[in-house]
């Protein structure tokens, strides 16, 4: 496989994720902001059109009694009283008996039927009106002449209405006999009425509504669902509130928010309720409302967290499998490559061949394996082979020698530093320890293995062969001498050459047999130690 | 390697994904409409009628102009288609056509007489839009297609003539032009009067466009009513109104007729044209008079002049129409789409402060709640108010005389008797 493929791979696809992030975050930025914006407009709906249905609710209450009324007006014995022929005792104890039920089922308290020439003929006990004309009553009049003139039903509310219970609506119907009209029938009801309609039409429990009609350019209180209390510091919202009334009493409609302090805004909702020719004003606490608000926007917000952090999660997921898969192919590449090339073909994509200098070149050749190869199966074998190199691995790290590739059963090595004694020191040090392990080997498997191991330094020329098979190597003279050491080398001895005996730092530190002479084949004779 | 392969295909996936996500997140919001909202004005600006309408036109601009101005950011603004009927009963039907399906306008506001409003009623109700009708009218119809701003019997004709006979006396003359709207409401005015106790002297009629009132104002002196109902529409008041009262000098011999007249469709252009020797014995009666002290009257009147030179013409389908775009304004804004039918919906239960006082549309039928007023006319030409409903009268569209039924019924008969048409041509 190409090398620079494994580079661009491993990097590209976090990177395509992190990407994918930003229109992740910026979609989740336009659905909060798009929600909120539908949400509000969603809500400010809703009200108003709990508003419009509050008009409805009190508009249809109020139809509902004037069909009442209006069917009142045409029962033959309302007419019969008009006409003063009812004689009979129980067909008049028989009527009263039905107004009163009549009145009762339909919340209304007194009743009074008025002549055509403003006579009243009969009322309900508790007025006790009878005989009176209504052109003496202002109230009585006013209803009388609005239902004389419009000839329909005709509701009205008191005209003087003030705070107290005492306040009513008059709904007044003429009577008609045929086409001739006879008088009219007026019936009165209390503002409690209204007031429980409305109590039983709340939506928010938090919401007071209040009706109040403009007499005489001001504010008149009719009804409010909730008792209301205002405080003195709250004058300038009580101000506000009249103001909106007023507005809605002159026909003007729509929602705002007053501001009692920054914390709690109040939402106001007020209209024109034409049956009553009065403003209804419904003030809501607006964080009850907005609740359903605040809570979906959250739901949102965490939507986008979550959304945010799986993708996250992908990516780290991603990489993380990435990585693991590239280590193993660093691991591999480990094996074949040092770490020192594998950087350069990381950061470069290639690997230069130099020359080095001063390195030192370490043979390990296990003696007589080839007779043990050929008595012992292959399991063993392998066995033997993977467990004897795998620690020589681990020496290899310890001692910080690069590890060129295994002939066979022998093991190539190299301390490739820069710093020449470390080399020297590093590759003897390895050496021993390479010796001291087939040892513990022998002790422990019963074997009697043998190792030579030849040490030299020098020039050695370095570089990667990039084919089907990746490898790096080292070639040079240097390196026939080393093998040629390891060759001559006594068993279990290391045999060192004179260039690494000269680098050597502390010599005291090994038993180091008389300089001898070696000839090596093709080189001549060397200078060597050796060491046990 | 497989592991690169896979992660390179989940994370494609993954990026697939998300911007289907972002496209179907992109395609919920709606851009924001600014294309204008078109309303189809459907008056006269030549002919007969043309100056009762000419100030509804104005009006309806003004309003217009001012919505214009202050156009919220998610407002749409409103735009003016306005076609002429040129007072022809030919046109209003076309027009109303050429309105919808050529200019693409679903709400139209127009119409003064009640042939226009049959005749478009049909139009509306095929092609589903909506028609504001801002003028007085007789009652006796419902359309779902229809919202009608101007009063009903019961909001004008109805306690004008009880007050009238109140005070006046119980022989009534009914004269009227000889078309729909007349022949309906003297029918109810005839009914009423009946049933307070009243006789009818007389009734008659003239052809739309005519001018000869002669025999009727001799038959009116001939049967001394105690006060007449005046349904005449158009320039033929100014005739019937200089002839009756004898404005030119008299012949010796002749008796001079001093008796009352309340009208319900003559408007102040024609006023203008009529000798102030009547002045003194007419009534009329309207649910807005220029003299109407209120603040939103005051800022019409004021910005009208400002715009227009003069407010002397104005009247009160003029200043119906004006609150009607407001009113609609105030719809569009609360309905969710701008159909026709969604718009009715919204328009239902909804007010505004118009310069007549409150204008309520009622929610069971769609007619507004009106303030009924008796005006009589003062020497230079304005009227005082004689009286007035406390309060806005919920509007009856069948008066209780006779049931739906039988209105429609009546109707019906007098089409048929005209030979298919609103107007008695013959």
């Amino acid at each position: 496989m190409n090398i620079k493929s494994i580079r661009t791979s491993n990097t590209i696809i976090p990177w395509m994720l992190l990407i994918a992030l930003i229109p992740m975050l910026l979609i989740c930025y336009l659905a909060y902001s798009i929600s909120n914006n539908i949400l509000s407009e969603e809500i400010n709906h809703t009200i108003s059109v709990l508003a419009k249905k509050k008009i409805e609710t009190i508009d249809v209450y109020i139809n509902e009694r004037k069909l009442d009324a209006f069917q009142l007006s045409n029962l033959p014995s309302i007419k019969t009283y008009f006409e003063k022929t009812m004689t009979s005792s129980t067909n008049k104890k028989y009527t009263k008996k039905y107004l009163a039920d009549f009145l009762k089922k339909a919340g209304f308290d007194s009743l009074l039927l008025i002549e055509k020439n403003g006579g009243i003929i009969f009322s309900t006990p508790q007025n006790n009106l009878i005989g009176q004309n209504v052109k003496n009553n202002v109230i009585y009049n006013s209803m009388f002449n609005n239902a004389m003139i419009l000839m329909l039903p005709y509701v009205a509310h008191d005209l003087d209405l003030n705070f107290d219970e005492k306040a009513k609506i008059y709904i007044a119907t003429p009577v008609f006999d045929g086409s001739m009209i006879k008088g009219v029938l007026l019936l009165s009801m209390s503002k409690n009425v209204i007031k429980e309609v409305i109590k039983k039409n709340m939506e928010f429990p938090s919401a007071t509504t209040y009706i109040a009609p403009l007499i005489d350019g001001k504010i008149k209180l009719f009804a409010a669902s909730n008792e209301i209390q205002f405080i003195k510091h709250e004058d300038r919202l009580q101000h506000k509130i009249l103001g909106y009334l007023k507005k809605a009493n002159q026909g003007q409609q729509g929602m705002a928010v007053i501001k009692r302090d920054s914390k709690s805004p109040m939402v106001v909702i007020f209209r024109y309720l034409p049956e009553l020719a009065m403003g209804i004003l419904t003030q809501y606490d607006s964080a009850k409302i907005y609740e359903q608000e605040y809570w979906l926007k959250k739901r949102i917000v965490f939507l986008a967290i979550i959304s945010v952090l799986i993708v996250l999660l992908f990516t780290l997921w991603i990489s993380y499998h990435l990585r693991s898969a590239s280590q193993i192919t660093e691991n591999a590449l480990l094996n074949i490559l040092p770490s020192r090339v594998i950087d350069e073909i990381k950061d470069k994509g290639y690997y230069t061949p130099r020359i080095l200098e001063n390195v030192s070149i370490i043979f390990a050749d296990i003696v007589g394996f080839s007779d043990y190869a050929l008595r012992e199966n292959s399991k063993n074998l392998t066995s033997f082979l993977s467990e004897i190199y795998m620690e020589f691995d681990k020496l290899a790290d310890k001692y910080h020698i690069n590890k060129i590739k295994t002939i066979g059963d022998a093991y190539m090595g190299a301390a490739d530093s820069e710093d020449a004694k470390s080399n020297a020191r590093n590759a003897i040090n390895f050496a021993l320890a390479v010796i001291k392990t087939v040892k513990i080997y022998n002790i422990k498997h019963d074997t009697s293995f043998d190792i030579r191991v030849g040490v030299n330094t020098g020039k050695v020329m370095s570089g990667v062969i990039s084919g089907k098979k990746i490898s790096y190597d080292i070639w040079g003279n240097n390196v026939n001498i080393a093998w040629r050491m390891q060759e001559a080398a006594p068993h279990n001895h290391v045999l060192i050459t004179q260039l690494t005996y000269d680098f050597i730092p502390s010599k005291e530190e090994y038993s180091l047999s008389e300089r001898m002479k070696v000839t090596c084949k093709g080189v001549g004779d060397v200078y060597a130690y050796s060491i046990s | 390697m497989n592991i690169y392969k896979k992660s390179v295909i989940i994370s494609i996936i993954a990026l697939i994904l998300l911007i289907t996500t972002g496209i179907t997140f992109i395609l919920f919001v709606k851009p924001l409409n600014k294309e204008p909202i078109l309303i189809g004005v459907l008056f006269a600006s030549t002919g007969s009628m043309a100056k009762s309408e000419t100030p509804i036109i104005n009006s309806i601009k003004l309003a217009v102009d001012q919505i214009n101005l202050n156009v919220g950011a998610k407002e749409r603004p409103i735009k003016l288609v306005i076609e002429n009927t040129k007072s022809e009963n030919k046109n209003y039907a076309y027009l109303a056509k050429k309105l919808i399906k050529k200019h693409g306008v679903k709400i139209i506001i127009g119409c003064w007489t009640s042939v226009c409003r049959k005749e478009v009623k049909g139009i509306v109700e095929k092609h589903e839009a909506l028609l504001i009708y801002p003028n007085q009218y007789e009652g006796v119809e419902e359309s779902k297609n229809i919202v009608y701003l101007g009063a009903t019997p019961n909001q004008q004709l109805i306690p004008a003539i009880k007050w009238m006979m109140d005070l006046y006396g119980k022989r009534v003359y009914l004269v009227g032009s000889d078309y729909i709207y007349p022949h309906v409401a003297n029918q109810i005015a005839k009914m009423q009067i009946i049933s307070l106790g009243g006789k009818i002297v007389g009734e008659n009629y003239i052809r739309l466009g005519s001018h000869d009132v002669k025999s009727i104002v001799d038959d009116i002196k001939k049967s001394k009513p105690d006060f007449i109902v005046n349904n005449i529409n158009g320039d033929a008041n100014i005739s019937f109104f200089t002839n009756l009262y004898h404005t030119q000098k008299l012949p010796k011999n002749t008796t001079s007729y001093k008796r009352p007249t309340i009208s319900f469709s003559l408007s102040n252009a024609e006023i203008a044209k009529i000798p102030k020797q009547a002045f003194q014995f007419m009534y009329s009666s309207w649910t807005y008079y220029m003299v109407l002290k209120n603040k939103a009257n005051k800022k019409f009147l004021n910005d009208y002049t400002k715009k227009y030179g003069s407010a002397k013409e104005i009247n009160d389908p003029a200043i119906t129409s004006y609150s009607a775009v407001f009113l609609l304004k105030q719809s569009l804004a609360n309905s969710h789409d701008d159909s026709p039918l969604a718009i009715r919906e919204s328009l239902m239960r909804s007010s505004v402060a118009s310069p007549a006082g409150v204008l309520y549309i009622d929610g069971f039928n769609g007619h507004a709640w009106r303030q009924a007023m008796i005006g009589k006319l003062t020497n230079n030409g304005t009227y005082s108010i004689k009286w007035r409903s406390r309060h806005p009268i919920k509007p009856i569209v069948y008066p209780r005389y006779k049931s739906k039924l039988e209105w429609e019924l009546y109707e019906y008969g007098l089409y048929m008797r005209w030979n298919k048409s609103w107007e008695n041509s013959n």
